[in-house]
């Protein structure tokens, strides 16, 4: 229509072949653009998804080409790996040191405390917090002789891989004579564990592999690939180099494979909520819990957005975290920039404007301003409406969550709380958390508490049980074996325990519910140690939270200044104990009030004039109104007399 | 801006009343007037009055002029509120006494109140309104956070200027004080009839 017609090369009937020849013998030997620093991206720069039917390359960069036909598992098919087939296009080594895998690197600001990882053990009543980050409050796994191998092994399961396993994995002090990173691999990032758009992408099959240590076959079988026979743990290390190196039979599923080996893999830039909620999912449990089918989704989800609308990023996967003054969330990315807009020097620009994706603009009508700088938004709009007792929770990451299992309770370790209104460190405002009083027997020496792990503990407990049997002193009742419910330890047992720890490393100490307890004599405790230094292992772990984010209707205030303004309410009187924990009298702080450090007197005048607030507002606008008839009446007298001045 | 004309005018007031005091005295002996001095409930009310301010500018300024700009906040806050009370009903009561007397229209004779006075007086009349007007009308869920943004700014600076007419009206009653009374009966305005004080009519 318009006289033209696109050219098309002009090529002889053999070059068609000869090209043919290039890219079959090409393709499978090239070097994956991972390996390649200088490459640049392969990208298509459109909106629109592209289609990854593509070749699946091995950790050597050699493309898999699974034999088709009826075959048996085969140890020599290796599975794909991900740094290998995704990081041909895409550069995996930036990924690496992305917010999800950067947790061990020192050069990366940890920024606001987040939900940390939990060393849990119910025997023990051990509930340790431990992060790489080096938040207030956590242990570094170093710190704690976790080796990045012991790390991977524990905690890897529930994570998209990368981390201590692969990027970081040479941050051990000391080397793990356990790890068997050259037999089943390192623990590579699957991109799929996020970005795979399939609903038969499995996450929790993920979890089942990597907790049996078949780490380089996780990302294989949890995409549905192929199946693998046996377990990375049931793998020995090679006893000499001539020994060749095991490996577990693969088999592929090679309906999933083309004429030509290649895969199509539902891949999206954005991840659906549900990939997120693997690992970020948190419930209310216990006393009190809102039933799921009775609890409402966070406003923004059901308004149709993903997590990634709000937490995005770029290739660099440095994700915002959406709070104000996180360096990798843009201004106009927190809830204030969506819903207000975020300029500070008055210099307008659209995307500090506020009103980003049709986020409405709150009035706050009736709302004095100093709120703003005394609350996050999050305090009055987000999480759990707070209550005289808070609500017990459950998170992914502490209790396993998205695996599927019969032997779930409610009362498991570890004990998790929220909402916890309480000043977040970053700028002091008022935000609700979750907090956990940590849990854990530990050697004290020169003002330090170093934690031990349950497994060394629990030797030495369970010599001490039949100790106490022996001799017929009182012993608590045992839990039984499908009660998630701790075994509770008489102050006797206590005693005995921290006798049996004690070495030369220091004297055996048992911090729990903000105490730090010692023995005290052959059989009692005392939490009396005089060393300011130890204030700082009493201290509960809290890390604020920002989600389900409630709707207008139903924030805090929406009764009236009373929601928080009142001694007795949640806000000022809300305990911080867990209603699963026998022991929360004895907490040294019981309410938020006190947690925040409040003037308690301060807060009885401020309940106290917020009682009186409706006569004085009644008052108020009667004087002002009476007053201001007054002064019309004198305006106007003033007025009238001007202008018979300037009439006459 | 507040705080820089919070930190110049204050000073200069109260720096112009000091070198008026000193310096240019005001004859007193050739000021006399028949006007009927201001009761003692008035007195006290004007007092009052006075004293509400002052702890309203104490609670309210000293953030500013110590800190800089920042929002009321604990004790502090509580304190300004705990005032306001005081202030309303002295402003309402004290506006009732001496509107007559105050209106420009009233000969001298018959006002205790000079006309810089008088002046000053529906200053601060006009700008404690203003000021109380904006903190009710805050406090009614009526207006959103950008309008009491707006709010509170007419507010301070409403507030600034009562503070500042009312140290210089202040000044102007103990400077234009009638000369005693032999009584204390009122006369209506507009008249010119000549009392003798026995007392003074503001102390």
């Amino acid at each position: 229509m318009f006289g033209f017609r696109p050219r098309l090369p002009q090529y002889s009937s053999v070059t068609p072949l000869l090209l043919l020849a290039v890219a079959v013998l090409a393709a499978p030997m090239t070097t994956p653009a991972a390996d390649d620093q200088t490459a640049k991206p392969l990208t298509t720069g459109s909106k629109s998804r592209f289609t990854h039917r593509i070749n699946l390359y091995d950790e050597r960069g050699v493309a898999i080409n699974p034999p088709k036909g009826d075959t048996k598992p085969d140890p020599k098919l290796p599975p794909y790996s991900p740094a290998h087939t995704c990081g041909k296009c895409h550069d995996y080594k930036t990924i690496s040191h992305g917010w999800h895998f950067n947790a061990a690197d020192p050069t990366v600001p940890p920024g606001r405390p987040g939900e940390p990882w939990i060393i849990s053990d119910k025997d023990t009543q051990t509930q340790l917090p431990v992060s790489a980050r080096g938040w207030a409050g956590v242990f570094k796994p170093q710190d704690l002789g976790i080796s990045s191998w012991s790390f991977a092994t524990t905690f890897g399961p529930h994570t998209p891989g990368g981390g201590l396993g692969d990027a970081y994995i040479d941050q051990d002090k000391v080397p793990d004579n356990d790890a068997k990173w050259d037999v089943v691999g390192h623990l590579e990032i699957d991109c799929l564990h996020c970005h795979s758009a399939n609903p038969s992408h499995d996450q929790a099959e993920w979890t089942r592999a990597v907790s049996l240590e078949s780490f380089q076959w996780a990302p294989t079988v949890a995409a549905g690939l192929g199946h693998i026979t046996g377990a990375g743990k049931s793998l020995e290390k090679p006893k000499s180099q001539d020994t060749p190196k095991p490996s577990l039979p693969l088999q592929y599923n090679t309906d999933r494979f083309d004429e030509t080996n290649k895969v199509f893999l539902d891949i999206t830039r954005e991840p659906n909520p549900d990939r997120c909620y693997y690992c970020h999912t948190t419930r209310e449990v216990g006393p009190g819990a809102t039933p799921r089918w009775l609890a409402d989704q966070d406003v923004h989800l059901r308004a149709g957005f993903k997590c990634t609308d709000c937490h995005r990023t770029d290739i660099s996967h440095m994700d915002s975290r959406g709070y104000e003054g996180d360096k990798n969330t843009p201004a106009g990315l927190t809830c204030k920039g969506c819903h207000l807009g975020d300029t500070h020097d008055n210099t307008w620009s659209l995307a500090l404007s506020g009103g980003r994706l049709g986020a409405p603009r709150p009035l706050h009508k009736g709302l004095p301003p100093v709120h703003f700088q005394k609350l996050t938004c999050t305090a009055c709009h987000a999480g759990p409406w707070p209550q005289d007792n808070p609500k017990a929770i459950q998170a992914s990451l502490a209790h396993n969550l998205g695996l599927d299992s019969r032997d779930r309770s409610d009362d498991e370790y570890p004990h998790l709380i929220a909402p916890v209104l309480m000043h977040q460190s970053t700028d002091g405002r008022v935000a609700p958390h979750r907090l956990l009083w940590p849990s854990y027997w530990g050697r004290l020496k020169d003002g330090k508490i170093t934690p031990l792990a349950p497994g060394e503990v629990k030797p030495k407990l369970r010599a001490v049980k039949r100790k106490a049997a022996r001799s017929g002193s009182k012993t608590a009742p045992r839990s039984s074996p499908a009660s998630a419910a701790p075994a509770e330890l008489t102050d006797q047992e206590i005693a005995m325990l921290l006798a049996d720890l004690t070495s030369d490393a220091g004297e055996a100490v048992f911090v729990r519910d903000g105490h730090v307890y010692r023995k005290q004599g052959e059989d009692k405790l005392t939490d009396k140690i005089d060393d300011s230094r130890l204030s700082a292992y009493t201290q509960p772990y809290a890390w604020p939270l920002a989600h389900d984010v409630r709707p207008a209707s139903q924030s805090l205030g929406i009764r009236g200044c009373i929601d928080c303004h009142l001694s007795q309410s949640p806000f000022n009187a809300g305990k911080l104990a867990s209603p699963f924990d026998a022991k929360a009298p004895t907490l040294p702080i019981q309410t938020m009030a006190q947690l925040r450090g409040d003037n308690a007197r301060m807060a009885g005048l401020w309940a106290w004039s917020y009682s009186q607030r409706s006569a004085f507002k009644t008052f108020a606008y009667t004087a002002t109104i009476i007053l201001g008839f007054i002064l019309l009446r004198y305006a106007l007298i003033a007025v009238g007399g001007v202008l018979r001045r300037i009439s006459a | 801006m507040f705080r820089a004309l919070t930190l110049i005018s204050l000073p200069l007031v109260i720096a112009a009343i000091v070198i008026h005091a000193v310096i240019i005295r005001p004859r007193r002996a050739a000021e006399t007037t028949a006007a009927p001095c201001p009761r003692r409930w008035e007195i006290a009310a004007y007092l009052l009055l006075l004293v509400g301010i002052l702890m309203l500018a104490l609670t309210g300024l000293s953030g500013v002029i110590l800190h800089g700009p920042a929002s009321l906040a604990g004790w502090k806050l509580w304190l300004h509120f705990a005032s306001a009370p005081l202030f309303i009903i002295m402003l309402l009561l004290v506006v009732i006494a001496w509107g007559e007397r105050s209106r420009f229209d009233t000969p001298a004779d018959a006002t205790p109140f000079s006309t810089g006075s008088r002046i000053l007086f529906w200053l601060v009349a006009f700008c404690g309104f203003a000021a109380l007007l904006t903190i009710v009308l805050s406090m009614a869920p009526i207006f959103s956070s950008d309008a009491q943004h707006t709010l509170y700014a007419i507010h301070r600076y409403a507030a600034l200027f009562t503070v500042l007419a009312v140290i210089a009206h202040a000044y102007t009653l103990l400077l234009h004080r009638p000369p005693a009374r032999e009584s204390t009966h009122t006369t209506p305005a507009h008249t010119t009839t000549t009392v003798t004080h026995s007392e003074p009519a503001v102390r």
